[in-house]
């Protein structure tokens, strides 16, 4: 598993972290470590970018999980009844948190576990980015 | 072995009188005894590492150090040797042979460095303290000093002995302490494993047209899967059942307290005379208040109507178990209907109704079927496990689980599983 790290510059500064390789049971303690470190080096817009992960088990939809509630924990103030409404009504999705490219083995394991009915997936890096 | 006699005298040198007065042993002699000592005494050069007694020989001679350093040595060879002293210019080695009645050597010794030493047989030793007897003075005062200095390496070695014991003593306590501590965890750990399986159902229903199957095999000593069936509504004219199966996302103890909360959340919501989307909703709800740490539990829920066959089903991000159509032959998945329960609390999951007609059947399961891997790192995939749920179709919903179980360990074989396997069958009969 590699997964290297870039900066991009939309309305909001956003991180990408490009994941190459499966995200299995072996490689996800290192993926949500690498993430988690993003997030304490001070990125609060994340695009996890999986145009190059073939195969991802539940430990990824587990890695995924932990990421958003990172990114929403440091934005508890933003709970606020459009949101709660959001949630309700199934059309909430994270403000920063964003999912670019899967595969398409990756995009049923998203679809399955409802990680799509929360996360953006975009198709291209740019729109990710504007989506900020 | 110890240098012979004759290959000492071979390196026999004339002995230099002013040398022998230099020797504290000889000081306080007259003149007349050091030139007859020098007419008398050899003196040799042994090469270092030459040993020259070994303990327990007999001793004929002993040795007066000119120049090089000779040790002492107790025990030599074995695991008690200890080094007693080193021996240097003026001292001499091997005096008490002797005079011990027994003549043998009390210890060895060995050159440590090129020598020059000065040796004197017992003959003329014995010669020596007729004609010299305030010798004798002398060497008793040496003999003192080293009897007190052995006294005192043996307090020491039988100190550091003692000290020894007593930490191999300690750390004996410490291993054993840690024995009794694993024991107990694994105690623990065994009693944690009885009590989750008490939570997991000992038979299937039976219900009269219906055949059910269940399978629960954890990974590890406990386990985060979970399958269950709930009685519904029993008070009703048409009581109905509810049929779970979990998987938590975290394994080992964590994964399988987060299993036991899950089922008692579950099982307290359904009993609630609301739809199944609503119980289950209401489950996430009370899962989210409790699921720190991240974790959270895919779930498929149905209640079943064993009288009609209509299946009403909430899919909380659980692989889509399948269903199978006798009348036509076909397959289908029961997709999602929610996200996994745990990761938001507000939102709403949906429900969908099947009907199940004679020979119908779904196969739910958990990832530890699919991602069962053999040695080669390579999986199980859905694809094994949908043709043999195929091929066995039309078989009892006990052997649809059994053949698909046989199959996994056959493909996995000696690799240790790793994940919980848990699989239900629900059949409609007739």
């Amino acid at each position: 598993m590699e997964i290297s790290v870039s900066h991009e510059q939309g309305r909001e500064p956003v991180t990408v972290l490009r994941m190459k390789g499966d995200i299995n049971r072996a490689t996800a303690d290192q993926v949500q470590a690498q993430a988690r470190q993003a997030f304490e080096a001070g990125a609060r817009n994340i695009v996890l970018d999986l145009s190059e992960v073939p195969y991802m088990s539940s430990a990824g939809i587990r890695v995924i999980n932990d990421l958003f509630n990172l990114l929403r924990g440091d934005s508890a103030a933003e709970m606020d009844e459009a949101m709660r409404q959001g949630l309700r009504d199934g059309t909430y999705k994270s403000p920063h948190l964003k999912l670019l490219n899967p595969t398409r083995h990756v995009q049923e394991v998203l679809n399955m576990a409802g990680i799509d009915m929360f996360l953006e997936i975009h198709g291209n890096l740019k729109d990710a980015v504007a989506s900020f | 072995m110890s240098v012979g006699v004759s290959s000492l005298a071979d390196q026999r040198q004339p002995v230099n009188e002013s040398l022998l007065g230099r020797v504290p042993l000889f000081a306080s002699l007259p003149g007349s005894e050091i030139h007859h000592l020098a007419e008398s005494l050899r003196q040799s050069e042994i090469p270092a590492g030459t040993l020259l007694f070994r303990e327990g020989e007999h001793g004929d001679r002993f040795f007066i150090v000119l120049e090089g350093q000779i040790e002492i040595i107790k025990a030599m060879g074995t695991p008690e040797e200890r080094v007693l002293g080193v021996r240097g210019p003026g001292e001499y080695i091997g005096e008490m042979s002797l005079l011990n009645r027994d003549g043998l050597r009390t210890a060895s010794a060995r050159a440590l460095t090129r020598l020059q030493v000065l040796e004197m047989t017992r003959a003329d030793f014995d010669a020596l303290l007729h004609r010299q007897p305030t010798l004798a003075y002398e060497m008793v005062r040496v003999l003192s000093v080293r009897l007190r200095e052995s006294q005192n390496r043996t307090i020491r070695d039988l100190q550091d002995k003692n000290r020894q014991l007593a930490e191999a003593y300690e750390n004996l306590k410490a291993a054993q302490a840690q024995l009794i501590e694993k024991e107990k965890l694994e105690r623990e750990l065994q009693l944690a494993l009885e009590v989750q399986s008490s939570l997991i159902p000992r038979a299937t229903p039976r219900l009269a047209g219906w055949d059910f199957a269940a399978l629960w095999r954890p990974a590890r000593v406990v386990s985060g899967d979970y399958y269950d069936f709930i009685p519904l509504h029993a008070e009703q004219d048409a009581p109905g059942w509810g049929v779970v199966i979990a998987d938590v996302s975290d394994k080992g103890m964590p994964a399988a307290l987060f299993m036991v909360l899950s089922r008692s959340i579950v099982r307290a919501s359904v009993a609630h005379p609301l739809s199944p989307a609503e119980c289950i909703t209401q489950a996430n709800r009370l899962i989210c208040a409790d699921a720190t740490g991240g974790m959270f539990v895919t779930l498929f829920y149905t209640a079943l109507g064993p009288s009609d066959g209509r299946l009403t089903y909430v899919n909380a991000g659980h692989n889509p178990p399948l269903l199978y159509r006798a009348d036509r032959d076909q397959w289908s998945d029961l997709t999602r209907t929610g996200v996994a329960l745990g990761m938001l609390s507000m939102c709403k999951l949906d429900q969908r109704v099947i009907q199940l007609e004679p020979g119908d059947f779904v196969f739910l399961y958990t990832d530890g079927v699919t991602e069962a891997a053999n040695e080669q790192g390579r999986r199980f995939e859905e694809d094994n496990m949908r043709r043999i749920v195929h091929e066995h179709r039309r078989a009892p919903a006990a052997e649809i689980v059994s053949a698909v179980e046989r199959e996994v360990s056959r493909f996995i074989g000696d690799n240790p599983p790793f994940d919980d396997i848990t699989m239900v069958v629900a059949k409609r009969v007739s």
